[in-house]
């Protein structure tokens, strides 16, 4: 994929991201959490035979994060369970090569879907188990970028 | 009245309210806003309504892809919001009811009246370009970001804001939702025509009941304070990279307008305490 082209992506997954919203009586459900501003990202799965039937997604985050949840769960959906694990691991490898700002977007949303196996995991042993968080390493652009602002002015 | 009338009233808006922003003949979007403002009215009535009869209800909604590619289509986009609401509404004898299908099929017949526009619509061709200018590179991205958190953000700000006017009970803290619901829509109806500009129109993403069903007032406003804060700074960093001058003295107009928000908020804050 060549910049114009990564470019006009980014922008479509801006305009219209996929699977953004809420999936009723979800299989499993997962948060990727950033402790130091509150942003959050929610995955909603729906699994048969160990395969990821729909996936839908929340965030209360930036737009970089949208993007990324929206061409995460575009990719995942349809995959096995173990494919998208490891997909999931390939994405959190790539974001420990990123500047720790630009990472918290994808880790958000890598966190949020690795929370949303664990809680299928845990379901197949009690229907009740509560929805698990996982909190992410990285600080968002964003608040960098506020905290630059305050110090300058 | 339905109870999913409600999440369709609230499509039907945001379909005209889009559309206004949308076409390129700008008299005819006027009167698309001006028609998107009754819809938006109809649906706080039918709020207040449900509210009173403990009804539940949802802001939450299916997406809206913004597809059309002429005035035309634009029109027949409207009236399939229309439609729907007026499908899902019976002539029951209830009064709000008979006046609101009455300004649906009149404004329904309007539309119906513009479905052989043949003007173009470009807002979401992506040309990236303002006025026929191209943008410097870093400029722009600031701007397209701006833009698309911005926009999301002040019609987020709506929907709480709806929200929270039907939870207090303060006659002064229900005008001060009001000023603050009515200064959001102009941020978004100028952000929102600066996208149909760049070719880059999107609705905004849908705000979960997570978001606007607060816990707490207190704190909404303590982190809404902040927020606009930081707001004022990103406008204020953009006025600076932007390399238009009219796009900086817009940013700096934006950043100021902001102090009243925060006046307004901290405002609302003393009442609570």
């Amino acid at each position: 994929m060549d910049t114009k082209e990564i470019y006009e992506t980014t922008m479509d997954h801006m305009m219209n991201p996929r699977n953004y919203g809420k999936l009723e009586n979800p299989d499993a459900v997962g948060i990727g959490k950033n402790p130091q501003n509150g942003e959050m990202v929610i995955i909603y799965l729906k699994i048969e035979n160990e395969k990821i039937e729909d996936i839908k997604f929340q965030a209360k985050a930036c737009m970089t994060t949208v993007i990324a949840g929206s061409i995460f769960t575009q990719t995942v959906k349809g995959a096995t369970l173990k494919e998208a694990r490891e997909l999931t691991s390939i994405m959190l490898e790539k974001v420990k090569q990123m500047p720790p700002e630009e990472a918290a977007c994808s880790e958000l949303v890598a966190e949020a879907f690795l929370a949303a196996l664990e809680h299928h995991e845990t379901r197949g042993k009690d229907l009740e188990a509560p929805v698990p968080t996982r909190m992410i390493e990285n600080e968002c652009a964003d608040q960098s970028l506020q905290k630059e602002g305050v110090e300058n002015g | 009245m339905a109870e999913r009338v409600f999440t369709t009233m609230h499509e039907g808006w945001l379909r005209l309210l889009f559309t206004s922003f949308a076409v390129n003949d700008r008299e005819w979007g006027e009167r698309l806003y001006d028609y998107s403002e009754i819809l938006y009215r109809h649906m706080r009535f039918v709020e207040t309504l449900f509210v009173e009869k403990k009804i539940e209800y949802s802001y939450e909604r299916p997406s809206i892809a913004l597809e059309f590619k002429s005035e035309g289509e634009a029109a027949r986009f409207c009236h399939e919001g229309i439609e729907k609401i007026l499908e899902q509404m019976n002539e029951s004898g209830d009064p709000l009811a008979s006046r609101i299908i009455h300004d649906l099929r009149y404004i329904s017949s309007t539309l119906e009246r513009e479905f052989e526009r043949e003007g173009e619509v470009t807002a979401f061709d992506k040309s990236l370009k303002l006025d026929g200018v191209e943008l410097e590179k870093s400029s722009l991205d600031a701007l397209v970001l701006f833009l698309f958190e911005e926009s999301y953000k002040e019609y987020e700000l709506i929907i709480i804001y709806s929200y929270a006017q039907t939870v207090v009970e303060s006659k002064r803290l229900f005008e001060i939702f009001q000023i603050l619901i009515d200064e959001s829509k102009f941020h978004l109806k100028s952000f929102a025509l600066l996208m149909a500009k760049l070719g880059i129109l999107a609705v905004p993403r849908m705000v979960t009941q997570e978001i606007y069903r607060f816990d707490s007032l207190k704190r909404f406003l303590t982190e809404g304070i902040e927020e606009e804060k930081g707001a004022k700074e990103q406008c204020r960093a953009l006025a600076e990279a932007v390399d238009e001058e009219k796009l900086r003295e817009f940013f700096d107009f934006i950043n100021f307008q902001e102090d009243y928000h925060i006046t307004l908020m901290k405002e609302a804050l003393e009442i609570i305490e």
